[in-house]
């Protein structure tokens, strides 16, 4: 890495470092439990997207599965709660590490062949969903059928005692996931990932270990949207299989992929920031049948319109002014 | 738990009739991802929007259920040749065209419970005697039988997929489309006119999702969510089938369906719904002892 990139990089990690730390501080000043609870799914949604990102949108490998990582974060921390008495620290690893041991058993069987590249994986990660969906709703372990109540388990722990301290943990796990992400797109990890993007033949002959580095950048993915799951099952006080699978997940997740864009880094970051506003904005309407069909005509829309997101669109509007130095920033 | 040999025939019986209908509604989904390149989750919306078309002008209109094609074959013709010029105009790539489809799926999921409510709907009792009053098997099976719309999707299946396969294999039509999906721009060349042919597919593969509508209409209680219980049946039918073989897909959705209706014999029938999903992964487990096995292989004949 040159001095130019570095310096970039640590500009970029003292911007995340700086507005993690002001998101933290203005915790005790917002009196609201509205704006704390935005907040909160806000930057859920961030480190959604950016887990999202490091793996799908830098390898260009599509996976409809995300929302059933996020969901295996939250049972994992449901069960955690409700069949001991570890602190919520254990709950958290447990989440991030059952969806990134999935992702693995997933990954070395889904990556060993390319013909399930492209579309083929997008439908097998979404198959990995019902898998998943059957399985936990007849695990008496896990749920039964019945939901779990998590928020009783939470109660008397710092966790639990308010929508604040959900708000610092979900604020710290995106600025993780964005320091990941950072990390990917600025290094040889990322310079790989995007070789698979490109052209995955043509990486493997130049030697890019192309199986190892999609299997630990899926488990990578995976586990940071468990870590995302983690608070979000105190949050929801009651999980249960139709909210926490449902298939809006992943939708949402790529429609912000999508908007932001994938040529930057922060990308995902600016595309979740406008679809969590939208959708509050479109709760007004009164109608949650109303508002999804909005919602996937933005969504369609978003594709027709903008195929580089809001991102890739900014560098094209600095070119009409100025002429244009090329190459992807990330 | 011991199963008679006579329960296990009729439960084989009725997964495979069940499977012909599943294989209807992979059909459409197994020639456009295999010979169009798109994976369109929208098939199954329009499977479920034909179902309930079908519902409402039999219910209301007090068509015959047959009548009710008339309508829907020519519109989802037409739909299906918009969607697939929507895609030509944005140039759509195979992803941006999942991404799309999957988009229309949980708006159709939305937009029907809206028109229809979110409740069952069921045509079931408004149908006549002839459509629900059960058929015994002719010997040597008479201790067998089957409903009349299981059979109706029976016939359906076999002839659409028979078409089908026919059109493919053996018309110069089909062999445009066989030609298409190797190279379109020297199908192109040719003098293949790929752009009209592609939309006729589209549209074929759209009117198929009516036919299987109706039979769907006749055959289960209708809820917008439906087709979320058949992705996994149709996605894999078609995975397993191979893309672009709708014998293949009707095969392997018969197949799949037998498992899945002779697993509740034996195991709680709640994890049925994962069989199917179960017979892809262990599909996909054998992938990598596949890779290994192919990569040994190569390099035995490099050295």
């Amino acid at each position: 890495m040159n001095a130019r990139v570095d310096r970039a990089l640590a500009g970029n990690v003292g911007a995340i470092v700086a507005c993690t730390l002001l998101a933290v501080a203005l915790v005790p000043t917002l009196g609201s439990d509205y704006v704390i609870a935005f907040g909160f799914q806000f930057v859920t949604w961030i480190a959604l997207a950016l887990s999202w990102s490091l793996f799908s949108g830098n390898s260009g490998y599509a996976s409809f599965g995300h929302g059933v990582f996020f969901g295996i974060g939250t049972y994992a921390t449901a069960a955690v709660l409700r069949h001991s008495d570890a602190p919520f620290v254990v709950a958290l690893v447990a989440a991030g590490l059952s969806a990134a041991v999935l992702a693995v058993v997933v990954g070395l069987a889904v990556f060993s062949s390319p013909r399930f590249a492209g579309d083929l994986f997008g439908l097998i990660t979404l198959a990995m969903a019902f898998i998943v969906i059957t399985v936990v709703s007849n695990l008496a372990f896990l749920d039964g059928g019945t939901g779990v109540f998590v928020r009783e388990q939470a109660v008397g722990s710092w966790i639990g005692s308010s929508t604040g301290h959900l708000f610092i943990v979900g604020t710290l796990i995106a600025a993780g996931t964005a320091l990941v992400g950072l990390v990917a797109a600025s290094s040889r990890w990322g310079a790989a990932l995007r070789s698979i993007r490109d052209d995955e033949a043509v990486a493997e002959s130049l030697g890019v270990p192309t199986y190892r580095y999609k299997v630990w950048t899926f488990a990578a993915s995976a586990g940071l949207a468990g870590l995302a799951g983690a608070p979000q099952a105190i949050f929801l006080g009651y999980v249960e299989v139709g909210a926490v699978f449902t298939l809006n997940i992943p939708l949402l997740v790529i429609m912000m992929t999508i908007l932001g864009g994938i040529t930057r880094w922060w990308g995902p970051l600016v595309g979740a920031a406008s679809v969590v506003v939208v959708r509050e904005l479109l709760l007004d309407i009164g109608s949650p049948e109303l508002s999804q069909i909005i919602l996937g005509a933005v969504f369609v829309l978003v594709i027709a319109l903008l195929p580089h997101g809001i991102s890739g669109s900014i560098p094209n509007l600095l070119r009409r002014k100025a002429p244009a130095t090329g190459g992807v920033h990330r | 738990m011991s199963v008679s040999s006579l329960a296990l025939a009729q439960t084989l019986l009725n997964g495979a009739l069940l499977g012909c209908l599943f294989g209807s509604i992979a059909l459409g989904l197994s020639v456009k991802w295999g010979h169009l390149g798109v994976a369109d989750f929208f098939h199954l919306s329009l499977t479920l929007l034909g179902a309930y078309v079908t519902y409402s002008l039999v219910s209301e209109q007090l068509w015959d259920p047959f009548l009710t094609l008339v309508v829907t074959v020519p519109v989802f013709f037409v739909i299906g040749v918009v969607l697939q010029w929507i895609f030509l105009v944005l140039r759509a790539e195979a992803f941006t065209s999942l991404l799309i489809t999957f988009a229309l799926f949980i708006v159709t999921e939305s937009a029907v419970s809206m028109i229809w409510s979110p409740d069952l709907l069921n045509l079931r009792p408004m149908l006549a005697d002839s459509f629900t009053t059960s058929i015994r098997l002719p010997e040597p099976l008479p201790q067998l039988a089957i409903q009349p719309v299981d059979l109706l999707a029976l016939v359906c299946a076999v002839l659409m997929v028979g078409v089908s396969a026919f059109a493919l294999g053996r018309t110069r039509s089909g062999r445009a489309v066989q030609a298409m999906r190797q190279d379109g721009e020297i199908a192109q060349t040719l003098g293949v006119r790929v752009v009209p042919l592609t939309l006729a597919v589209s549209g074929l593969a759209a009117a198929t999702a009516a036919v299987a509508g109706m039979v769907v209409a006749l055959r289960m209680p209708l809820s917008p969510s439906l087709p979320l219980q058949w992705i996994g049946v149709v996605v894999v039918a078609t995975m397993l089938g191979g893309l672009g073989r709708p014998v293949g897909a009707l095969l392997a959705a018969v197949a799949v369906m037998m498992i899945q209706n002779a697993w509740s014999l034996w195991f709680p029938p709640q994890w049925s719904p994962a069989v199917a999903f179960g017979v892809l992964f262990l599909f996909l487990a054998a992938q990598p002892a596949l890779r290994l096995v192919r990569e040994s292989m190569t390099a035995r004949r490099l050295a």
